[in-house]
C-alpha cells in the first residue's frame, strides 16, 4: 500500500511538469509580440533589446522555461497586463470564490446525485427508475450556462427570490445573503455532476443486488432496510471517487458559469483576461487551477484503495 | 497414400518439422528502473523433437506445463529465446519472408472454437481470409472454402452466410478446422482443440481429423491434457512437466511401460475399463510447484515417490534413443554425473 | 455424422447460400426499435436538415435586422420566434446557427476520432513500449480538465472558428485516444487475431479486417456521448468571445449577446441554449440506446 502511495506521488510530479511545459508554451501559440502591450510602438531597438532582456526574452527557450517555472514555484506568475497587479495576488484573490462555489455545487451533485442514484437502482425498470434516468441524463447533457441563464429567468426575473448575479461582497451582507448570491450558479455547475454521480451510484447499485452476498442477507433475515444500509456502503466509494473528480473539473470547469452570474472568481479571471488578452494571467491561472487538478486526482487514487479493500493497487 | 504406419521415420530422411532446443522465459518482476532481482518463469525449456510425414505427436502434461507456450513458440506467436526450427529442412524465422510462408505450412487450432473465429465475418470469409493473405483470388477462395465446409461435415448452401454465434461449439470447430485447410498447411497444431466438446462430437471431430490427415497427407501436432485422446490420436507422445519434457517416444510404448514416474503418476490417474491396463504406480501427490520458484534438481522432485537424494540435486538430462527418451535419474543413471550414479 | 464424399462436392450456385443478417443490421434494427432512441434520431435529423437547408427555410437574412422591430415575442406575425436585440428573425438566426454550432461541434469530434483513433488503434494493437509512450503522452493532457485546456488554448490563440476547432480537437484526442486503446488492447488478444497471425496475415491487414470491426462498438458508444460535450463545449467557447465572431450566427454566441433581454424577453432569450441542449441530449440519449441495441449475442 505505501509502495503504491510513493509510486503515485512519484508518478504526479512528471504530470505537473509536463502540465507547466504546456501552460508555457500558451505563451508562445499567442500570435502577436508579447513586447507590444509593454512598449510604444516607436520604440527604438536599443530599448527593445532592453526591454528583451529585462524579461529574460533574448535567452534560449529552454532556459526561459526554467526561469518561468523558477518564477512560478517561488509564486510569480508575472505581472497583469490588464491591471498592473501581480497575476497571484490577481489568482489569490480569485480562487477562494471559486473553491468556495465547487465545494458548494460538490455537496449538491453528492446529496442529489447519492438520492437520485439509490432511488433509481433500487428500482430498475419501473417508473420512479425512468424519472431518475431522465433527470440524470438531462443533468449531463444540459449546457451549465445555460442552465444558469434559465434559473435566472425563473428564480430572479420572475419570482424575484434570488439575485441574479455578483457574490454580495459589500461589507454589511449577512451570512444568509451572501450564501442567497451562491444558489443559483451552484445549482448550475451542480447539474452535470449530479447527473454522473446519478448514474454510476444507479448502475453500481442495481449490480451490487443482483450479488449473491445479497440474497444471503435476506436469507439470514435481515431487514430491507439493513440491507439498505449495506448497500448503500458499498456505493459509497464509488461516489466518492466521482465526485472527487467532479470537484477539480467544477474548479476549473466553472468559466462559463462563473461569466454568467459574475462570480468573482477564477474563471471569471480567465474570461477577463481572455477578453483583454491578458496572456499572464491566462497562463498563470491556467497553471495553478491545472495543479489543483492533478492534486486533486493524487488524493482521489490514494485515499479510493483506503476508502474500498476491495480495491488492490500495486 | 496407403503406406501410413506409426513410424514413417526414414533413416537418413529429412523430418518434416524439426524442433531444437526451443527455449522461453517470461520476465515476471523486477530488474526494471525500480530495482529489485529480475524475476524469470521459465515457461519452455529445450523442447527438441522431429515431426515426420502424416504423423501425429501428441503433447501431453498439466495445465500449465507450458504445452500451450510450445505451440505458440513453434508458430512464432511469440518469439523464442533460443531453438532453431526448420520445416522440409528450411529454417525459419531468419526473415520475414520465411516465416510467411512458415505460417502457411504451419496452421493452428485454437482451443475456444468461439473466441477463434472473427464475430463479424460470416464463416464463408473467416475461411477465405487466410487464402486471400496468401494471394489465392476471392473465387477461388470462396470455392475452396465451400469444398472444404462439405469436407468437414458443414453444408455450405446453410453455413456459408452465417456469423459465428449461430453455429453449436462443435460446429465452430470444423469452420476452424476448415479455416486451417483453406491455405493448404503441411502440419496443423492442435491446442486443446476438442477438450471444449461434448464427448459425442469429440469423437466425430477425432474421426474427421484423422480422415483429413490422410487426405490432405497433414502431420499434425496434438496439445492435449486428455490422455485418453492424445493415444487415439498421436503416433508419439511428448510429456512435459513444468515447460521440461520427461519422456518422448512412440504412443503404445510411453502409454504401456511408461518410465518417468510423472508419466507414471499421470497415466495412473486415467481413468480405464481394463483393470490389466491399470499402471501401480502412486498418484501424484500434491500441486505442482510454482514456476517462478522451480525445486533444485529435478523439478518432479518434491511430488516424487521414488525421490532420491541425486535428484534434488541435480536436474536429469533427457536421454535414450532416437526413438524413446527419459529424463530421470533412476531410469538412466547417465543423466546426471556417472559418478553420482547409484 | 454424415460424411460427403468427393463426388458430391460440387459446390452449389451461390443464389441459394443462407445469408445471416449482420451484426450492424441487427443493431440498427434494434435501434430503429427502441422509441427513444429513434425520436433523438429524428430531432437530431430535423435539426441538422434545418442548419443544412435553412436558406430554403426561410425568407430573412440571418445578419440583416430592423431596429423598429427589436425584442418581439415569441408568436409575433412574421416572427413566429420572436426577434433578437438587433431585430433579427429569431428562427432564422437559429437555423443558420445551428450550421455553425453542429460544425463547431462535429468536427473537432471526427478529426479527434481520426488522430486519437489511429494513435489508439497503433498502441493497442502493438502494445509494449510504443504504447507507453503515446499513453503516457495523453496522459499528460489529461492532467488538464477539459473546459479548461480548452478555453486556456482557445483563450491563448485568441477568438476565431478555426482556433476554436483546433482546442476542441486537441482535448478531444486523449478521451478518444483511451476509448480506442482500451478497445484495440482487449480486441488484440482474442484468438481470432492470433489465428490471422498464425495465417501469416500483415499488421495492416489484421487490423483492417479484425480489429477495426471489432472495436467500432465501443468507439462509436463512446463518440456519440463525446458529440454531446462537444456540442455543449463549442458552444461555450462562443459564449465567452472564444469561437464564433458577430455578427455570425451561433447557438452560444446568441445566447450571450441575448443576455441583455433577460428581463424584457426571457422566453426568447433562453432558446439558443435550448437547442444546444436539444442537439446535447439527444446525442446522450442516442448513445445510451446505441449500447443497448449493441447488446447482442
Amino acid at each position: 500500500m505505501l509502495q503504491y502511495i510513493v509510486k503515485r506521488l512519484i508518478y504526479a510530479v512528471p504530470v505537473a511538469l509536463a502540465v507547466s511545459v504546456i501552460c508555457f508554451s500558451l505563451v508562445q501559440i499567442a500570435p502577436g509580440d508579447p513586447l507590444a502591450v509593454v512598449l510604444p510602438a516607436d520604440a527604438s531597438q536599443e530599448i527593445i533589446d532592453q526591454t528583451k532582456a529585462r524579461y529574460g526574452l533574448d535567452k534560449p527557450l529552454v532556459t526561459q522555461y526554467f526561469l518561468w517555472l523558477g518564477n512560478a514555484l517561488t509564486g510569480d506568475f508575472g505581472i497583469s497586463i490588464a491591471t498592473g497587479r501581480s497575476v497571484s495576488a490577481e489568482i489569490a484573490s480569485a480562487i477562494g470564490y471559486s473553491l468556495g462555489l465547487a465545494i458548494f455545487a460538490t455537496l449538491i451533485a453528492l446529496v442529489v446525485g447519492l438520492t437520485f442514484g439509490l432511488v433509481a437502482g433500487y428500482n430498475i425498470g419501473k417508473p420512479i427508475d425512468k424519472i431518475a434516468s431522465a433527470v440524470a441524463i438531462s443533468g449531463v447533457s444540459v449546457p451549465s450556462y445555460w442552465l444558469g441563464v434559465v434559473l435566472v429567468v425563473i428564480f430572479s426575473v420572475h419570482l424575484g427570490w434570488l439575485p441574479a448575479m455578483g457574490a454580495g461582497i459589500n461589507e454589511d451582507a449577512g451570512l444568509s445573503e451572501r450564501l442567497s448570491f451562491m444558489v443559483l450558479p451552484s445549482i448550475a455547475l451542480a447539474a452535470m455532476p449530479a447527473g454522473i454521480v446519478t448514474r454510476s451510484v444507479r448502475a453500481l447499485v442495481a449490480d451490487v443486488l443482483t450479488k449473491e452476498f445479497v440474497n444471503a442477507l435476506r436469507a439470514k433475515g435481515l431487514s430491507e432496510f439493513q440491507i439498505f444500509i449495506h448497500v448503500t456502503r458499498n456505493a459509497a466509494p464509488t461516489a466518492l471517487t466521482v465526485i472527487g473528480v467532479q470537484l477539480g473539473y467544477l474548479m476549473a470547469g466553472s468559466i462559463l458559469v462563473e461569466t454568467v452570474f459574475s462570480w468573482p472568481g477564477t474563471g471569471l479571471l480567465l474570461n477577463n483576461a481572455i477578453l483583454t488578452r491578458d496572456i499572464p494571467v491566462l497562463q498563470g491561472t491556467t497553471l495553478v487551477l491545472a495543479l489543483v487538478f492533478v492534486l486533486l486526482n493524487l488524493v482521489v487514487d490514494i485515499t479510493q484503495p483506503l476508502l474500498d479493500p476491495r480495491i488492490k493497487r500495486t | 497414400m496407403n503406406d501410413m504406419t506409426a513410424n514413417t521415420a526414414t533413416p537418413g530422411g529429412t523430418p518434416k518439422l524439426s524442433v531444437r532446443e526451443l527455449s522461453k522465459r517470461f520476465h515476471v518482476s523486477g530488474g526494471g528502473l525500480m530495482g529489485g532481482e529480475a524475476r524469470y518463469v521459465h515457461a519452455v525449456s529445450d523442447v527438441n523433437f522431429n515431426l515426420d510425414k502424416g504423423t501425429t505427436i501428441g503433447i501431453v502434461g498439466e495445465s500449465g506445463c507450458g504445452k500451450s507456450t510450445t505451440a505458440r513458440l513453434i508458430m512464432h506467436l511469440i518469439n523464442p529465446d533460443s531453438g532453431k526450427i526448420s520445416l522440409d529442412g528450411d529454417p525459419v524465422g531468419a526473415d520475414p519472408a520465411s516465416l510467411k510462408k512458415f505460417r502457411r505450412d504451419v496452421q493452428m487450432v485454437f482451443q475456444d472454437s468461439s473466441a477463434s473465429l472473427n464475430p463479424r465475418l460470416t464463416i464463408e470469409q473467416s475461411i477465405m481470409f487466410g487464402a486471400t493473405i496468401h494471394g489465392t483470388p476471392k473465387a477461388e477462395a470462396r470455392k475452396r472454402s465451400h469444398y472444404l465446409l462439405n469436407r468437414v461435415g458443414l453444408d455450405p448452401a446453410r453455413f456459408a452466410g452465417r456469423y459465428p454465434h449461430e453455429l453449436s461449439g462443435g460446429q465452430r470447430q470444423r469452420v476452424n478446422i476448415a479455416r486451417a485447410l483453406a491455405v493448404q498447411p503441411k502440419v496443423v497444431i492442435f491446442d486443446e482443440a476438442v477438450s471444449a466438446l461434448d464427448k459425442s462430437v469429440e469423437a466425430q471431430v477425432l474421426n474427421l481429423l484423422n480422415e483429413l490427415r490422410e487426405e490432405f497427407e497433414l502431420s499434425y501436432i496434438f496439445i492435449s491434457h486428455d490422455l485418453h485422446v492424445v493415444r487415439y490420436i498421436s503416433d508419439t507422445v511428448m510429456v512435459m512437466y513444468l515447460g521440461q519434457v520427461v519422456e518422448y517416444g512412440p504412443v503404445e510404448d510411453v502409454y504401456n511401460t511408461p518410465q518417468h514416474p510423472y508419466t507414471k503418476a499421470l497415466l495412473s490417474s486415467m481413468l480405464s475399463v481394463d483393470p490389466d491396463d491399470r499402471t501401480d504406480a502412486a498418484p501424484i501427490q500434491g500441486d505442482p510447484p510454482s514456476p517462478l520458484d522451480l525445486p533444485s534438481g529435478c523439478c518432479f522432485s518434491p511430488r516424487c515417490s521414488h525421490v532420491a537424494d541425486i535428484c534434488r540435486s541435480l536436474s536429469p538430462r533427457i536421454t535414450g534413443t532416437r526413438t524413446r527418451q527419459v529424463a530421470c535419474h533412476l531410469v538412466d543413471p547417465a543423466a546426471g554425473h556417472p559418478e553420482c550414479a547409484t | 455424422m454424415t460424411m460427403i464424399s468427393e463426388t458430391q462436392n460440387k459446390v452449389q450456385p451461390e443464389a441459394q447460400v443462407h445469408v445471416s443478417r449482420g451484426y450492424w443490421q441487427t443493431v440498427w434494427r434494434n435501434l430503429r426499435r427502441d422509441p427513444v432512441a429513434a425520436v433523438c434520431m429524428i430531432v437530431l435529423a430535423l435539426i441538422f436538415a434545418g442548419a443544412i437547408f435553412a436558406p430554403l427555410l426561410t425568407r430573412y437574412d440571418p445578419a440583416v435586422g430592423s431596429i423598429v422591430s427589436r425584442l418581439k415575442p415569441v408568436g409575433t406575425e412574421g416572427h413566429i420566434l420572436g426577434t433578437d436585440e438587433q431585430g433579427r428573425d429569431m428562427l432564422t438566426r437559429l437555423l443558420y446557427g445551428g450550421r455553425m454550432s453542429l460544425l463547431m461541434g462535429t468536427v473537432p469530434v471526427l478529426l479527434a476520432l481520426v488522430i486519437g483513433g489511429s494513435l489508439g488503434t497503433i498502441a493497442g494493437y502493438f502494445g509494449g513500449r510504443l504504447n507507453t509512450v503515446i499513453m503516457r503522452a495523453a496522459d499528460v493532457l489529461f492532467a488538464f480538465p477539459s473546459v479548461l485546456l480548452a478555453v486556456a488554448i482557445a483563450g491563448a490563440l485568441g477568438a476565431g472558428v478555426g482556433n476554436a476547432l483546433v482546442a476542441l480537437t486537441i482535448v478531444l484526442i486523449p478521451p478518444l485516444l483511451r476509448v480506442t486503446e482500451s478497445a484495440a488492447t482487449q480486441v488484440r488478444a482474442l484468438d481470432y487475431v492470433e489465428a490471422a497471425q498464425a495465417s501469416g496475415a500483415g499488421s495492416l491487414t489484421i487490423i483492417r479486417v479484425h480489429v477495426l470491426g471489432n472495436m467500432l462498438g465501443p468507439v462509436l458508444v463512446y463518440s456519440t456521448s463525446l458529440l454531446s460535450v462537444a456540442i455543449i463545449m463549442a458552444a461555450g467557447l462562443s459564449f465567452i468571445g472564444l469561437g464564433a465572431k458577430p455578427p455570425t450566427a451561433e447557438w452560444g454566441l446568441m445566447l450571450n449577446t441575448l443576455r441583455t433581454a433577460i428581463y424584457s424577453q426571457p422566453l426568447v432569450t433562453i432558446l439558443p441554449g435550448l437547442f444546444i441542449f436539444l442537439v446535447s441530449l439527444s446525442f446522450n440519449l442516442l448513445s445510451d440506446g446505441l449500447r443497448s441495441a449493441m447488446d447482442v449475442s
